[in-house]
C-alpha cells in the first residue's frame, strides 16, 4: 500500500526528474565502465573516506540525508527531522518502504547499529571522530557500556541522536557516508567483509569484487530513489594509470576518468571531437603551503609574510591547465561561509624581500619544501613555487616523498619545516577548515592536523565562540573575522582553489556538478554512442 | 650401358682465384652387380667423389663445375631436386664412416629405417619389414632393437642399422664409405663380411671407399686408386692387388699390414698428401714419388690405358721394375 | 644421482632463505607508513597507532623479520595489510593471467624465432641472415617499458587495431603477449640459428639427405629437433626470467597478474604482498632451474642412460 506521504514523495521526486531533465530522456540499460589504479581498501562505508572511493561507495550506500546542487540538506531516505531547541537531540524520522538489496526493509534500528560501528573503536572508521560526540559514544569507546546512550530507536521508523554538547556541523555529518544505513545481519554474518556480497540502500549493489582485478556491480532490485541505478551493471577495472585510462576513454574503452593528468587534459581540450569529455569538477579545496610555525625560519612573523608575497598564485594556475584557481582565501569559494572580499597578501616579491631584511635574512634563506605527487598537478605547482621564491632570495630544497610518508611527518611535530598538502571539505561549513586545521588547542606531538602548529590564543578563543553560533549567518560572520586574522599571521600560503580534473564520456547523460560529491554516478544512464 | 657411369667430373670448392679443384677429371664406370673400390688416402677426393654420385656434396660451397654423372643413363648433376630425392636413398643407398654420428640421435633406429621406407617404399613402411631389414642384416632379437636410441647399440650394430636403412629401398648401387674406419678390426671384418653377403643375395652393385686395400679381400670386382682428386690407376682387384704399377698403388699396398699385424699405416709412404690448392705442378705424387723424373715436376701426366684393360697416370710405369716384370709375365 | 638432486634442493632452499631476508630488509628500508595508506590521510593518531599494534608495526624489525620467517617456514604468505585478502590467494587468481600472457608471448617468440633460426641457418651469409641479424640485435637492445608504450601507443590508441588496456577477454592479451614476444624473438632467432648451424654440418643431417629426405624434413624433422635441445633448456631458464618483462608489460597494459600486483604492492607499502610476490617469483626461478634438469634429461635420450 502506498501512503499519503509516500505519494507525496514520489510526485515530488518525479516533479524533481522531470524538470532536471526536461531535455534529456533517461535510459536503462547498459553497462557504465570505470577504471581505477589501484584497488579500494574497503567498501565499507564506515571505511570509506578518500573521493574516488566514495564515488563507488554511494552506488551502494545511501542515508537519511544529503545535500542538494547548493550544499543544502534535504532528506534522502528520510521524510523529515528536527532539532530540539538545546540543539543537543535530532529526531529522524524514516521514510517508509527503505528497503536493502536483500528486501528488508530499513528499519531506525539499523541506524543505531550502523552508527555505532563507526563509532565502536574496534573498527578503525577514519569518521569515528565525526561521531563522538553523541551522548554516551566515550563511555562505550571505554567498554564502560555496549550501548551508546544517545543513539535510540523510539519507533520503527524514528530515530533520535542526542549530542553531549551542541554542535552545528552534525546535521551535515549525517550526510555524510559514514552514516550510511549497513544491514545488522550481513555484518554479522560476515563480519567487517561484509560488503564483500555487500548491499545498502543504494540503487547498485556489489556482486564480484575480485581484489585488485575488478569489480561489478548491478542494479539493486531495490531502487528506493525515483532517478538512479539506470545502468545494468557498473565494471570497474582495477589498474593503469591516468594517461591510459585516459586513451582508453579516447577509444571507447572506459566512460569516466577521474583526476586526469594536465598533458591529457591540454590535449583533449584542444581536439574538436573530444573537448566536451573534459570536466574540471570544483570541489571546496584549497591548496596550503604549511609553514612549520615551531620552528625557524617560520617563527618569524615577517619571513612567512614575504613568502607569502613572493609566490605569484596566477602563474600556478596556468600550470595546471586552469583546472585550478588562484586561492582566494583559506575558505574555498564553494564552501559555505566563503566571503568574496577577503583580503590576502598580495603577489609582490619586493615587499617580499623588503620584509626578509626586515626579518633579518638580508642575505636570503634556505629551507626544505616536502611535497608528494599523489596529484600530478603538485609537482608542477612546487617547481613553479621554487622559482619564485629563488626571486627574492629564498632557496626551496624540494624533498619528494610518498602520500602517506607527508602525512606522517606533518602530524610530527617540529619535524618539517614546510609542506605542500591539500585540504578538501568533509562537510560544508567553514569550521571544517579553520577550526581543523588552526586551532591551536588541537596541536599534538603525533596525529593532529594543525599542520602549520600555529597557535594564537585570540584565534582560539574566537573558535570556540564561533563553534556555538547556530544562526548561519552571524555563525559564517564569526569564521570570516578568523580567517582574517589568520591570513595575517600567514601561517599558511594558500596557494590555488583546484578542481578535480575528470573525463566523462560522451555517451554518458544525467551528468550533474555535485559541490560535495563532486558527480552522482548513480544517477548516470548511457544516453548515446559516442562520436567516433 | 653401365649402372653409374662418371665423366670427366670436376668439383670445386670457393670461387675464383682461390678456387680449389677438390675432384679433378675422375672418370668411372660400374655394371650392375658389380663391386667398384675407391682407394686413397684422406684428401685424395674419393669421398668428395661418391657422395656426389647422389649430388650430395653440399652447394655451395661445393660447385659442380664439369663432368656427368650418368645414373641408367641420367644425368645426375641436371636432376631437379624432386627427382635427386628418388634417387637417393632410392636407386643408390649411401652407408657412411661414422654409424654412431649417422644415426640421429633423438629417434628410435625403427622410426629411422621406417623413414627409408615412407620415403622410397611406402607399402612396405610398417614394423614387420623394418624386423625384416634388421635381420638381414644379422641383428638379433630385432622386435626390442628397433626400439633402441642409437647410442644404445655397439658401433658395430649401429652400422649394422645403417645398412638396414640403406638397403630399405632396394637400391641398385650401395655406396659405403669407409663403413668399417671407424669400428675395431673384428667387427671391421664381420661388416665387410655382412657386405659381401648381401652384395651377392641382392643383386646390388657396391662401390666402396676406402683408404685400406688389405680389408677388401676378394670383395671387389675392380678398383681405382685416386690421389689428389684423380684418379692415378684403375684395374680389376686382382691385378692392382697382385701387379700394382703406379709407384702410389705400390707404397699404398706395402704400407698395408696383414689383418692380423699391428702395424703403423702408411710409414712407407714419405710425406703427406698435398692440401686440396697446394697441388705441386706437373705429376701430383712426384714430390714423394721414389722414381720421381725431372719431367715430373713439369708436365702432368695423362691416365693412359695399359695392356689388361687398367689405365695409369704414370709415363714411367715401365721402369718400375716389379711392376713391368709381373705385367709381362701376365 | 640422489645426492645431486639433494645438493640441489639445499642450495634451492638457502637462494630462497636468502631472497626473503634480503627482500623483508630492503622492504623495510623504504621511507613511508602503511597505517597512512591502510587508514588514509585524516586518519587519527590512535587509528594509526592502532594499525601499527595490529601489524606488529611497532616492534624491532628483527622481531618482525623473525615472524616473517616463522609464517613462511609454515607455507602462510600472510594477508595483505591493505586489503587483508591472503597473499597467496592474491597471487593465485592473478597467475592464469600472468600464465596466459607468458603463455602466449612463449608461442609467439617460438612461431617466429623457429623458422627465422631455421632459415638464417640454412641462408647463413644471405642478405636475409643479415637483416635478421640486425632486426635480432636491435629487438634484445629494446627497452620493454619502452616497446609496450610505444605499441600501445601507436597500434591500440593510434590505429585502434588491439584494446589500449585492461582484461576483458582474449585480444587484450594480444599485443601484451607481442611485446614480450618481440623483446625475446631475437635472442631465440639467433640461439637456434647458431645451433641449427652446428647440427647442419653434423653427419646425420648428410645421412638424412642420403635417405632423400626433403629438404624441409631434413630442416625440421633431423635438424631442428636436435637443434632444440639447448634452446628448450634456455627457455626453461627464462620462463622464470620471463616475469621481469611480464612486470613491465602488465603495467604497462593495466593486465590484471602478478607483475601488476607486485608494482601495486610497492606503491601501498604492503609489505606481506611484496615478500609474497618476490618470493613467489623466487620459487618459480628455483623450481624453473630444478625442472629443467630434469627435462633435459627427458628430451635428449643420450644424457638419461649416461646419468
Amino acid at each position: 500500500m502506498i501512503s499519503t506521504r509516500d505519494f507525496i514523495a514520489m510526485i515530488g521526486t518525479l516533479l524533481l526528474a522531470t524538470s532536471l531533465f526536461a531535455a534529456e530522456v533517461p535510459n536503462n540499460g547498459g553497462v557504465l565502465r570505470l577504471a581505477r589504479a589501484a584497488d579500494m581498501q574497503s567498501m565499507d562505508p564506515a571505511i570509506c573516506y578518500d573521493m574516488e572511493a566514495l564515488l563507488l561507495a554511494r552506488l551502494v550506500f545511501q542515508g537519511l540525508v544529503d545535500f542538494d546542487e547548493n550544499s543544502k540538506l534535504f532528506p534522502k531516505q528520510a521524510i523529515d527531522w528536527n532539532i530540539s531547541t538545546d540543539r543537543k537531540t535530532y529526531t529522524f524520522h524514516l521514510r517508509p518502504g527503505v528497503r536493502f538489496a536483500n528486501g528488508r526493509e530499513v528499519e531506525a534500528s539499523d541506524y543505531v547499529y550502523s552508527l555505532q560501528r563507526i563509532i565502536d573503536p574496534k573498527n578503525q572508521s577514519p569518521g569515528e571522530s565525526f561521531f563522538n560526540g553523541i551522548a554516551g559514544a566515550k563511555d562505550f569507546q571505554k567498554g564502560n557500556t555496549n550501548i551508546i546512550t544517545g543513539l535510540r530507536a523510539p519507533e520503527k521508523h524514528t530515530l533520535e541522536i542526542e549530542l553531549s554538547e551542541p554542535d552545528f556541523a552534525f546535521e551535515f555529518k549525517m550526510a555524510m557516508t559514514f552514516a550510511c544505513a549497513v544491514p545488522k545481519e550481513a555484518v554479522e554474518a560476515e563480519g567487517n567483509k561484509f560488503w564483500l556480497h555487500g548491499f545498502g540502500t543504494g540503487p547498485y549493489q556489489l556482486t564480484k569484487w575480485t581484489r585488485g582485478l575488478k569489480m561489478q556491480f548491478v542494479r539493486s532490485p531495490q531502487v528506493n530513489q525515483q532517478n538512479e541505478g539506470y545502468f545494468d551493471r557498473v565494471e570497474v577495472m582495477i589498474g593503469g594509470d591516468r594517461a591510459l585510462h585516459a586513451m582508453m576513454l579516447e577509444r571507447d574503452e572506459l566512460d569516466m576518468v577521474y583526476l586526469a593528468q594536465v598533458p591529457d587534459i591540454v590535449r583533449l581540450s584542444r581536439d574538436p571531437r573530444m573537448k566536451e569529455v573534459v570536466h574540471p569538477l570544483d570541489q571546496a579545496s584549497t591548496d596550503f603551503l604549511y609553514l612549520n610555525n615551531e620552528l625557524p625560519p617560520f617563527n618569524n612573523l615577517k619571513v612567512r609574510q614575504a613568502v607569502n608575497h613572493a609566490i605569484d598564485k596566477e602563474r600556478l594556475v596556468k600550470l595546471t591547465a586552469h583546472t585550478a584557481v588562484a586561492a582566494r582565501g583559506i575558505i574555498p569559494p564553494l564552501m559555505l561561509g566563503f566571503n568574496p572580499e577577503q583580503k590576502m597578501l598580495e603577489y609582490n616579491p619586493e615587499k617580499a624581500k623588503r620584509l626578509l631584511r626586515e626579518a633579518g635574512y638580508p642575505d636570503g634563506l634556505s629551507f626544505a619544501l616536502w611535497y608528494s605527487e599523489e596529484d600530478p598537478r603538485w609537482g608542477r605547482i612546487v617547481v613553479a613555487i621554487e622559482s619564485d621564491l629563488r626571486e627574492v632570495g629564498i632557496t626551496a630544497q624540494l624533498k619528494k616523498i610518498t602520500m602517506s610518508a607527508i602525512m606522517t611527518a606533518l602530524q610530527t611535530r617540529k619535524s618539517v619545516p614546510c609542506g605542500y598538502l591539500g585540504w578538501s571539505q568533509d562537510y560544508p561549513d567553514p569550521s571544517n577548515f579553520l577550526d581543523v586545521l588552526f586551532n591551536g588547542t588541537r596541536i599534538q606531538d603525533f596525529g593532529g592536523n594543525n599542520f602549520a602548529y600555529y597557535d594564537n590564543p585570540t584565534v582560539n578563543q574566537l573558535l570556540a565562540e564561533a563553534d556555538r553560533i547556530s544562526i548561519p549567518s552571524e555563525r559564517y560572520h564569526q569564521y570570516q573575522q578568523i580567517e582574517k586574522i589568520i591570513l595575517q599571521d600567514a601561517p599558511v600560503v594558500p596557494l590555488v582553489h583546484s578542481a578535480v580534473p575528470v573525463l566523462i564520456s560522451s555517451r554518458i547523460g544525467g551528468l550533474r556538478l555535485h559541490p560535495v560529491w563532486l558527480m552522482q554516478l548513480e544517477q548516470w544512464w548511457l544516453a548515446n554512442e559516442p562520436k567516433k | 650401358m653401365p649402372l653409374l657411369e662418371i665423366k670427366n667430373l670436376q668439383i670445386e670448392f670457393g670461387a675464383g682465384v682461390r678456387a680449389v679443384r677438390a675432384v679433378d677429371g675422375v672418370s668411372l664406370s660400374l655394371e650392375a652387380g658389380k663391386t667398384l673400390c675407391l682407394v686413397g688416402e684422406s684428401g685424395s677426393g674419393k669421398s668428395i667423389t661418391a657422395l656426389s654420385i647422389a649430388k650430395l656434396v653440399p652447394s655451395p660451397p661445393a660447385r659442380y663445375v664439369g663432368g656427368e654423372i650418368l645414373l641408367e643413363g641420367l644425368d645426375v648433376l641436371k636432376m631437379s631436386s624432386s627427382e635427386l630425392r628418388d634417387v637417393r636413398g632410392g636407386l643408390v643407398s649411401y652407408v657412411f664412416q661414422e654409424p654412431g654420428a649417422s644415426l640421429n640421435p633423438v629417434f628410435r633406429v625403427g622410426a629411422q629405417i621406417k623413414e627409408s621406407l615412407q620415403y622410397h617404399r611406402p607399402e612396405a613402411a610398417n614394423d614387420t619389414e623394418v624386423i625384416r631389414l634388421l635381420k638381414l642384416v644379422g641383428i638379433s632379437a630385432p622386435e626390442s632393437r628397433m626400439r633402441n636410441y642409437p647410442h644404445e647399440m655397439s658401433g658395430g650394430m649401429q652400422q649394422r642399422v645403417m645398412i638396414a636403412m640403406a638397403l630399405a629401398s632396394q637400391p641398385k648401387l650401395l655406396v659405403a664409405d669407409e663403413p668399417t674406419t671407424a669400428l675395431d678390426v673384428t667387427i671391421q671384418a664381420q661388416i665387410i663380411e655382412l657386405l659381401s653377403d648381401l652384395r651377392l643375395k641382392l643383386g646390388m652393385a657396391v662401390l666402396f671407399i676406402t683408404h685400406n686395400l688389405g680389408i677388401l679381400g676378394d670383395l671387389a670386382d675392380n678398383v681405382a686408386v685416386m690421389y689428389a682428386g684423380q684418379i692415378v690407376e684403375r684395374g680389376t682387384m686382382r691385378e692392382v692387388l697382385q701387379r700394382p704399377i703406379h709407384p702410389y698403388t705400390r707404397s699404398l699396398i706395402q704400407s698395408v699390414p696383414a689383418l692380423d699385424i699391428e702395424v703403423e699405416r702408411l710409414t712407407a709412404i714419405p710425406g703427406t698428401v698435398p692440401l686440396s690448392g697446394a697441388f705441386p705442378s706437373g705429376c701430383r705424387f712426384h714430390p714423394r714419388c721414389p722414381i720421381a723424373q725431372p719431367a715430373c715436376s713439369s708436365r702432368m701426366p695423362d691416365l693412359a690405358d695399359v695392356p689388361n684393360g687398367r689405365a695409369v697416370r704414370c709415363p714411367f710405369w715401365d721402369s718400375s721394375g716389379n711392376a713391368r716384370t709381373t705385367s709381362r709375365k701376365a | 644421482m640422489l645426492f645431486r638432486l639433494s645438493s640441489r634442493l639445499f642450495w634451492s632452499a638457502v637462494t630462497l632463505l636468502g631472497t626473503a631476508v634480503l627482500t623483508f630488509l630492503l622492504v623495510n628500508a623504504v621511507p613511508g607508513d602503511v597505517a597512512r595508506v591502510i587508514a588514509g590521510p585524516k586518519a587519527s593518531a590512535d587509528v594509526i597507532k592502532a594499525i601499527h599494534t595490529k601489524f606488529h608495526l611497532d616492534e624491532p624489525i628483527w622481531k618482525r623479520l623473525g615472524y616473517h620467517l616463522n609464517d613462511l617456514a609454515h607455507g602462510d604468505l600472510g594477508q595483505s595489510f591493505v586489503t587483508e585478502q591472503p597473499v597467496a590467494e592474491a597471487i593465485l587468481t592473478r597467475l592464469p593471467t600472468t600464465a596466459a600472457v607468458s603463455a602466449l608471448a612463449i608461442v609467439m617468440w617460438m612461431l617466429l624465432a623457429v623458422p627465422l633460426g631455421v632459415l638464417t641457418a640454412k641462408y647463413s651469409g644471405s642478405w636475409f641472415d643479415r637483416i635478421v641479424l640486425v632486426l635480432s640485435t636491435l629487438s634484445l637492445s629494446l627497452p620493454a617499458f619502452w616497446l609496450a608504450r610505444m605499441l600501445q601507443y601507436s597500434l591500440s590508441y593510434k590505429l585502434g587495431w588491439f584494446p589500449v588496456a585492461g582484461f576483458r577477454g582474449f585480444s587484450h592479451l594480444l599485443l601484451p603477449a607481442a611485446t614480450l614476444a618481440l623483446l625475446t624473438v631475437g635472442y631465440y632467432a639467433r640461439l637456434v640459428h647458431s645451433n641449427m648451424t652446428e647440427v647442419l654440418n653434423s653427419p646425420y643431417i648428410r645421412a638424412a639427405r642420403a635417405k632423400g629426405a626433403s629438404e624441409t624434413a631434413v630442416l625440421f624433422k633431423h635438424g631442428l629437433r636436435n637443434a632444440m635441445i639447448p634452446v628448450i633448456t634456455v627457455l626453461g631458464m627464462d620462463v622464470a626470467g620471463l616475469l621481469g618483462g611480464v612486470l613491465f608489460v602488465e603495467n604497462v597494459f593495466a593486465l590484471p597478474g602478478i607483475g601488476t600486483l607486485a608494482v601495486q604492492s610497492v606503491f601501498n607499502l604492503d609489505v606481506p604482498v611484496i615478500m609474497g610476490t618476490v618470493m613467489f617469483s623466487a620459487v618459480i626461478v628455483v623450481g624453473a632451474n630444478l625442472v629443467v634438469d630434469v627435462l633435459y634429461r627427458w628430451i635428449d635420450p643420450r644424457i638419461k642412460s649416461a646419468a
